[in-house]
């Protein structure tokens, strides 16, 4: 199966650098970290294709923008998705993170069923805010398992924050290289209530995508957690996460969307929770444009 | 009817494989990949179609990798797992 063309996963950083900045953090603390970040962030914005792996979202985000205003703007965009970075080693080598709440009662809520006879939850997110650290704290705090669908790329040399200390990941994840065996583990998951992570921005596999309007072009977007919650009865929470200060994080519930159960096999019924997404998608990015965390040409023809 | 032909009937309902006739299904051919040329998504319709078929829930992946195999392979898993 593969991810849209374009994205790959790939750490820009080698594995040196992601040590140096391990050791940072390890010895001088998060804000020493921080300092040391200014620097990367400034060289890659000069760094000429790096920058043009922003460009795509933030030309659309930002139409008419240019010269030194789109620099300030890829700047900024590198810098908070380099802070989410800094924050994650930061939780994983100092144990040093706090996620916000409030989202939580709301998810739980959902998760235990809320009055429904078919049980479990999809968590739709995007690349956002601080993801990694949000599935770490929901897996701990939701009183249900956690499970999420990916894989890292082999070019990913960032470390989770469990990886510092070699414990185990507080979550499942179903890799959907496995195809048909990981839909099926999906739908066992669904159906004893349990939650499962997904991305809602990034496709895994090919054909199983819908054009939807996002930021003025369409873009390809994938239907499967609709398609799952038609097959298993689950909710789709729509989540975004934030990061929302130093070594701070928040989930917020952007939406709850529930795709009939008759819902059949045609893609096109899916079209319109797809679209709702997207549109979803878009609110964030108007609210934190900086926060998410696009580096390839999602409209790429 | 016999489980196959019910199988074939409904996989090319369910999974719209407009261009595909029950005589066309190998029923020792894979169903995903090489083969029929199934994808994950039509695993979904599949593991749904086999519950309200034949009530019978496809939710162990190593299990659901041997009855993937082939029609005929599915067909016998619903055999062993179906009840009087």
């Amino acid at each position: 199966m593969r991810t849209n063309p374009g994205a790959t996963g790939k750490s820009e950083g080698s594995r040196a650098q992601h040590l140096i900045f391990y050791a940072v953090i390890g010895r001088l603390g998060v804000h020493a970290a921080y300092v040391l970040l200014f620097f990367v962030v400034s060289w890659y914005t000069l760094k000429p294709s790096t920058a043009a792996r922003c460009r795509p979202y933030l030309e659309r985000r930002f139409p008419g923008c240019g010269g030194m205003h789109m620099l300030r703007h890829i700047w900024k965009l590198q810098w908070n998705f380099g802070l989410c970075l800094v924050d994650r080693a930061a939780a994983g080598i100092n144990g040093r993170f706090f996620f916000a709440e409030e989202a939580l009662e709301a998810i739980r809520g959902l998760a235990h069923g809320g009055g429904r006879r078919d049980g479990g939850l999809i968590l739709l997110s995007a690349h956002t805010g601080a993801r990694h650290m949000a599935q770490v704290f929901l897996a701990g705090h939701v009183g249900r398992p956690v499970h999420v669908l990916g894989v890292k790329d082999r070019g990913d040399v960032d470390r989770e924050a469990h990886e510092h200390s070699g414990a185990e990941a507080p979550y499942s994840v179903i890799d959907p290289a496995d195809g048909p065996m990981s839909v099926v583990r999906i739908l066992r998951i669904l159906r004893a209530k349990e939650i499962l992570c997904m991305m809602g921005d990034r496709a895994f596999g090919s054909g199983a995508t819908l054009a939807v309007n996002f930021l003025g072009e369409p873009v390809l977007l994938p239907y499967l957690a609709f398609r799952m919650s038609a097959a298993s009865g689950a909710p789709v929470a729509v989540v975004f996460h934030l990061r929302t200060g130093v070594c701070r994080g928040e989930t917020r519930v952007a939406d709850v969307i529930q795709a009939p159960v008759d819902l059949k096999n045609d893609p096109e019924a899916y079209r319109p929770y797809v679209q709702r997404f997207a549109s979803l998608l878009e609110a964030f990015t108007a609210e934190h444009p900086y926060q998410f965390f696009n580096f390839f040409n999602l409209w790429e023809k | 009817m016999d489980i196959r032909e019910v199988l074939k009937r409904e996989i090319i309902k369910e999974l719209k494989l407009e261009d595909i006739s029950p005589e066309d299904i190998k029923e020792d051919a894979p169903l995903f990949g090489d083969g029929l040329g199934l994808d994950s998504l039509d695993a979904i319709e599949l593991v749904v179609l086999v519950q309200r078929n034949f009530g019978v829930a496809l939710d162990n992946a190593e299990e659901a990798r041997q009855a993937f195999a082939s029609l005929n392979s599915l067909a016998k898993f619903i055999e062993s797992r179906r009840t009087p």
